[in-house]
């Protein structure tokens, strides 16, 4: 079962681990949440916005998600990404896995994660205490964008 | 012919130059490396301080995917210039 949203509303914990699936074949159910951190590369950020193009950022979700199946093919997969400005210590992104064993729910969510940060048409501004801002500068897209991590013995 | 209008959308670094999209008029069909380019020739026309790697780097996409450099537009449509990403 595969969930995939993008989101302008604050990632509630609570809400996220009643609609993800609870199957009966999965004893593992793993949860990454990413969140707005204080600093980055030197400098002391205030606050974060994300801008997203919403269409083809949940195609793209639910393609890395169909391609997490080589873990999760019995299981379940939640993806919600916010955008919008988030203050420090929101989460800006939500991925949870469930599968039979914990071995395939560690390695599906880090495949997840990895992928929507090369991927996914999403930038992230970043509002410095200073006053300035910048766009974070990011992966280029290209029409086959995929990660190959020889640890997760995975190649697309 | 009919016209093909092209309305590109812009996000990420691009908002600087623009919150509503920009529209184009081709009198034939244009591949997409040749609308990026007639893109950043508009954008560097006019806003001198623009960084023209910034298109160089970016692709074109429709709500679907992401259009190579050799897809073909022959009818009038709506595109996203996609800068390099860095969600998550």
């Amino acid at each position: 079962m595969i969930k995939c949203s993008i989101q302008t509303t604050v990632i509630v914990e609570s809400a996220l681990h009643s609609e993800h699936a609870i199957l009966p074949q999965c004893g593992a159910e793993v949860w990454f949440f990413g969140r707005v951190r204080n600093h980055n590369l030197g400098r002391q950020v205030r606050s974060v916005e994300y801008d997203a193009f919403g269409p083809l950022c949940e195609n793209v979700f639910r393609e890395i998600a169909e391609e997490s199946r080589k873990w999760s093919s019995n299981g379940a997969v939640t993806i919600v990404h916010r955008h919008g400005l988030l203050e420090i210590g929101e989460i800006s992104v939500a991925i949870g896995v469930s599968t039979p064993h914990r071995d395939e729910a560690y390695k599906a969510s880090r495949y997840i994660i990895e992928q929507i940060k090369v991927r996914a048409p999403i930038w992230k501004k970043e509002n410095y205490i200073d006053g300035e801002s910048e766009w974070v500068k990011g992966h280029e897209l290209c029409q086959h964008a995929h990660f190959h991590d020889p640890e997760l013995d995975l190649h697309t | 012919m009919n016209k093909i209008e092209v309305e590109i959308k812009l996000f990420g670094a691009f908002r600087k130059y623009g919150s509503l999209p920009i529209r184009f008029e081709f009198s034939e069909a244009k591949t997409s490396a040749e609308v990026k380019a007639v893109l950043g020739e508009y954008l560097q026309k006019t806003f001198p301080e623009f960084d023209k790697e910034l298109v160089q780097t970016s692709v074109l996409a429709n709500d679907k995917m992401v259009l190579s450099h050799s897809n073909l537009i022959e009818q009038s449509c709506q595109l996203a210039v996609l800068p390099p990403v860095c969600g998550g």
